[in-house]
């Protein structure tokens, strides 16, 4: 255990107070002495951990997984869950920043990361969540979630105070919401704006839609004031926006060097490590610690750029991965390394921007969130795709659509489509699912990703 | 699978026939009754009332009326044991839970869609180990540490059996794998009638131990299997068409018969 | 006779429907849901289509060439459907009314809308309606849709168009919502099949000519009702859309001894339970009816107590001893939600049957088994 807490980051002083609280929290979820090795094992295969870097943002996600199982146990007055809420994680930010008698958590990337990639035990939470209402197998419900339901409905996370999802990006999120409200008495709220942004509106933000989601972030402020008995300001929530900020800048930078380096320096599979710590409900202390743990290991990685090294050939063909990736299992992203691709950008790399920035905080997130390059119609993201493929010198697409995401899976052929006809690029669809270790059959993927690294090579040398 | 039972007024069987099913339903049904008539020792006109159910009951010509095998299967799996409050039923091509109550049939769970889980599954298995069918059950109870088959999928399950044979893994080790993925299935899908006992096994994958004791160790408590576990759709059907007649016969009303005798069937082959 | 007289006119429709369009009439279709005021449409000159077919594999396979089937069968087949050619509704629509719903049907007006071949409207439907600047919205985005339909029509709408255009359709909906309530004492008079058909038929037929048919069914069936007692179970059915020409289910429990007495789906009770009440500001009041007042579908917040609610209403008025469930495949919306009525129906012993589709034609074997065990559980095996 203690051997496991060091790979994660932990400082021996820490270690020690830790200790008992870690030991708690892993015996709620069953971990037993056999988990804790594969987990160090599975550390050590899947992830760089000789990066200072990745084992300090590993150190804040653990410290969340354990703090969210003992939160009743250790007497904290309100609990506020959000899951796929982009907004909340602002307002829960705000509210740990100010009071100790709050805790928060946004989504359950902590779990799926410990529970899933590290000690490979998510597929009990997600059958838990299969007999309830979430189906498996073709016409699978997003797996994602079912990391939210089976923990409540096993008991490992403490009912909450208030449950909180948007329809931002899905409708099975509100629908699960909605049923943990009628089956199990937790009081829900939502975030929502309409998705009917048309022609004329893209890439540049809708102002109405911009304004409603506005609108909406707010009430739910107001609402969690009711339940913490303090008000959120407006100068608590640009603070969190400044910090974040401020963080996501550092994402920027290292996603830019992975991009613009060759070899790859690293892993596709830590990308779920860094893009954890941008949901965890920091307060601004925390996301400072998070963000010097990303520059950390942004300095780590230039090292290794000057140095010349990488995970996978100079010349590994260039390929960008459409998200979500792997969450609860890093084997595919590992695979295309030992294949010899090289995973450089994702959607995240191709976002659009824009000049100005609004001050109110509510707005500026209503802005922020339309600009994304994932949740948004064919007609914004293929560009944005195309645009991007073409800036980073893409050699082929990675499209692992997920299955349960309605949403973005259904752009997949379009975007197989277009990208074939507009760049003569190659693109392997992949049917995934994001948050489901079921679904990987590595003699399958081998197959197809060493196919697909032949296609992009014939394709470079024409 | 294509099953014949006729019962006399005591309930006995007077005969039973188990034969394989093929493409020709309609002939087929023919010559199962003909032998069965033949083992019982009796002529058509001296049937009562026929019932037909399963898969093929809209082309058994000399029907008098057609029940679906979940009811048909709730009443014989309670001829077996009384106290049953759940039957499950793995075949040949589908897979039913069947919640029940003295006989009677309250609610369902079907899998009918793929071959997972069923009789088929395991005679894909089957050929591919170049084992025999009824000798599967018997060598898995051998198996110390059972392989871990994760796919719900046959194709993908038949994949992973054969990278466990090349890895070495023992035979009786991936057969104990195989029926705990069965078994698991059909719990997954029968926890949806919340499961409470007597649980009652019936179906032809019922015969394999097997996957009996893979189910009694997912549901923590024993389950019991009917001597001919095939049988009970049919038994079921007979009981059934008994009752019918004998309700028709105690309220002064005639029996409605189907129109067509066996001879007119064949002819109308 | 009657039905005759449906028959011709529908027959004539497309023919009719082109002629219009030669003459510069616009032809406006819309995603069912009951999110889309067709009174706006009508009184702005245009003809409302609804694009409402389903139930053939054929469309909802040809769409596997743009979409993935993770996408549902219905909306697959408005895609396909399109992509064929075939079907004369589909082919001669100036513009969609896309209302943003479901995660399915917006994926649909998503890829028509990067096709760039057809001129969109996509109206906004807040999934929730608690805070006030939520109706505001809806109210905003019709006061759009208004403005679009004028510009893309030519022709102004004043509120005497409007005003006139919500008698017509109330009245329409009062009359199949009185039909319908025919069944409750006397199913036999109007198979759910036939009262389906019927109210199919209204998406496509002149609407004037329609309430006119209407009346008339309405006069003759109710001259032709009687309480009868029978033993046939009688049946709610609860799903989303059933797709014109999707009837299978509806058949198949006819033939198995049930009647389908009512049905709670997008375009049934939901669409016609209610009326406008025109009170105000027009546009205010059509937000007010389509968004507020009406039992929800499954997509919005807050819906599903609603819904179980209403359920249990309609259980309870139409003395209905089983509910069947009918759902189209990766539905996640109406999915979950039937765990919910699974278990509040199991508490209260009221059997319940769940029916996926994906309108492929291997259903029919495997929903005949489950309907005809249903209807055995109904009605007791000794009828």
């Amino acid at each position: 255990m203690i051997e496991l807490l060091e790979l994660c980051g932990y400082g021996e002083q820490e270690i020690e107070s830790e200790l008992p609280r870690v030991e708690k929290a892993f015996n709620k979820l069953g971990i037993t002495v056999d988990d804790i090795e594969r987990g160090k094992q599975r550390l050590n295969k899947y992830y760089d951990m000789e990066l200072k870097g990745v084992r300090k943002a590993l150190r804040l996600i653990l410290r969340e997984l354990v703090d969210a199982l003992l939160v009743r146990d250790e007497g904290v007055k309100n609990v506020i869950y959000g899951f796929m809420a982009p907004g909340f994680d602002l307002l829960s930010s705000a509210l740990v920043t100010k009071s100790k008698d709050v805790f928060s958590i946004h989504h359950s990337w902590a779990f799926q990361i410990f529970i899933g990639c590290i000690f490979g035990k998510i597929v009990p939470i997600l059958e838990e969540a299969e007999r309830k209402w979430l189906k498996a197998g073709m016409v699978a419900h997003c797996a994602n979630l079912k990391t939210l339901v089976g923990p409540l409905t096993l008991g490992l996370y403490p009912k909450p105070d208030l449950l909180v999802t948007t329809g931002l990006l899905c409708e099975t999120s509100p629908k699960t919401i909605d049923l943990f409200h009628e089956l199990y008495d937790i009081p829900v709220w939502y975030v929502d704006a309409c998705q009917d942004r048309t022609s004329g509106e893209y890439p540049e933000p809708s102002e109405r839609v911009a304004i409603s989601a506005a609108k909406s972030l707010k009430r739910l402020a107001e609402r969690i004031q009711e339940v913490v008995g303090f008000e959120i300001t407006d100068d608590m929530l640009l603070e969190v926006q400044d910090a974040k900020g401020k963080m996501g800048e550092a994402f920027d930078r290292i996603r830019d060097l992975i991009a613009t380096s060759a070899p790859l320096p690293l892993s596709p599979a830590h990308e779920n490590i860094w893009m954890c710590l941008n949901v965890l409900a920091l307060s601004i202390n925390g996301i400072t610690e998070a963000t010097d743990a990303v520059n950390l290991l942004y300095e780590e990685l230039r090292e290794r750029v000057a140095k010349g090294l990488g995970v996978v050939e100079k010349d590994a063909p260039r390929v960008l991965a459409t998200l979500p990736m792997g969450q609860t299992d890093p084997r595919l992203e590992h695979l295309a390394c030992e294949v010899g691709i090289a995973i450089v950008a994702t959607d995240r790399n191709i976002e659009a921007s824009i000049k100005e920035i609004p001050e109110d905080p509510y707005l500026r997130f209503g802005i922020g969130m339309q600009l994304g390059a994932m949740h948004v119609p064919p007609t914004m993201r293929i560009p944005l795709l195309i645009e991007g493929c073409k800036k980073l010198n893409i050699d082929g697409v990675l499209d692992r659509f997920h299955v349960g995401c309605r949403a973005v899976a259904g752009d997949a052929l379009l975007i197989d489509n277009a990208i074939k006809k507009e760049l003569g690029i190659p693109v392997m669809l992949l049917e995934w699912e994001n948050f489901d270790p079921r679904v990987y059959k590595h003699e399958e993927y081998k197959k197809r990703l060493e196919i697909f690294k032949t296609m992009m090579l014939a394709n470079k040398q024409k | 699978m294509t099953k014949v039972v006729i019962l006399n007024s005591n309930d006995d069987i007077c005969a039973d026939v188990i034969k394989h099913t093929g493409a020709e339903h309609r002939r087929l049904a023919n010559t199962v009754m003909e032998e069965a008539l033949e083992q019982a020792g009796v002529s058509f006109d001296e049937i009562s009332y026929v019932i037909a159910t399963g898969y093929g009951r809209i082309t058994v010509p000399f029907a008098d009326r057609q029940i679906t095998e979940l009811t048909c299967h709730a009443r014989g799996v309670y001829h077996y044991v009384p106290s049953a409050k759940l039957a499950i039923d793995i075949g040949g091509q589908d897979a039913k839970g069947l919640k029940m109550n003295c006989g009677k049939l309250l609610d369902f769970v079907m899998s009918d869609k793929c071959a997972a889980g069923t009789g088929r599954f395991l005679e894909l298995i089957a050929a591919s180990l170049d084992l025999k069918l009824d000798d599967m059950g018997k060598l898995s109870l051998k198996s110390t540490s059972k392989a871990s088959i994760s796919s719900t999928c046959t194709v993908f399950a038949r994949q992973e059996v054969v990278t466990r044979i090349s890895e070495g893994v023992p035979l009786e080790d991936i057969l104990a794998g195989i029926h705990d993925a069965i078994a698991s299935r059909i719990t997954r899908m029968v926890e949806k009638l919340k499961i409470e006992p007597d649980v009652v096994f019936t179906g032809g994958v019922a015969k394999n131990i097997g996957v009996i004791k893979s189910l009694e160790t997912k549901l923590g408590f024993k389950v019991m299997v009917p001597e001919e576990p095939l049988l009970s759709g049919a038994i079921g059907a007979a009981l059934l068409g008994k009752e019918i007649t004998l309700k028709a016969l105690a309220q002064g009303k005639p029996v409605q018969r189907g129109r067509r005798s066996l001879s007119e069937s064949t002819f109308f082959q | 006779m009657q039905e005759e007289r449906l028959a011709i006119h529908l027959k004539e429709r497309p023919s009719q429907l082109l002629e219009a369009k030669n003459k510069g009439v616009k032809i406006i279709g819309y995603f069912p849901g009951n999110y889309v005021p067709e009174e706006l449409i009508y009184a702005s000159g245009a003809v409302p289509l609804c694009l409402i077919n389903g139930g053939d594999s054929k469309p909802a396979e040809m769409a596997l060439s743009v979409v993935p089937q993770v996408i549902c069968p219905f909306a697959r087949a408005q895609v396909g459907e399109r992509l064929l050619g075939k079907n004369p509704y589909y082919s001669m629509i100036d513009m969609l009314v896309a209302p943003i719903t479901c995660q399915h049907l917006k994926k649909v007006a998503e890829v028509w809308e990067y096709n760039g071949d057809l001129e969109i409207f996509k109206l906004g439907i807040p999934h929730q309606h608690n805070n006030d600047f939520e109706l505001e919205y809806f109210n905003d985005r019709l006061r759009a849709l208004k403005d679009r339909l004028q510009a893309f029509t030519g022709n102004e709408i004043t509120d005497e168009k409007i005003s006139e255009a919500i008698v017509l359709y109330n009245r329409m909906r009062e009359l199949l919502k009185n039909i319908s309530l025919l069944r409750c004492t006397s199913p036999s008079l109007l198979s759910s099949l036939d009262f389906v058909k019927l109210n199919h038929a209204s998406f496509y037929a002149d609407p004037a000519f329609m309430v006119d048919y209407l009346d008339s069914v309405y006069h003759e069936l109710k001259d032709k009702q009687q309480v009868t007692k029978t033993e046939t179970p009688k049946i709610l059915l609860i799903g989303p859309s059933i797709g014109y020409g999707d009837y299978e289910v509806l058949q198949l429990v006819k033939a198995a001894g049930g009647d389908i007495v009512i049905e709670e789906i997008c375009e049934g009770v939901r669409y016609y339970w209610n009326k406008v009440e025109s009170k105000g500001d027009l546009i205010e009041s059509l937000a007010r009816e389509y968004l507020v007042d009406r039992v929800p579908c499954a997509f919005m917040r807050y819906s599903t107590r609603k819904r179980l609610d209403f359920a249990l209403k309609l259980i309870k008025d139409f003395a209905v001893s089983g509910v069947i469930w009918y759902e189209l495949l990766c539905c996640e919306t109406y999915d979950a939600e039937s765990y919910f009525f699974s278990q509040e129906l199991g508490d209260r012993n009221i059997p319940m049957l769940i029916l996926e589709s994906d309108y492929s034609a291997a259903n029919t074997g495997q929903f005949r088994t489950r309907i005809e065990a249903f209807i055995e559980i109904l009605r007791g095996v000794m009828e």
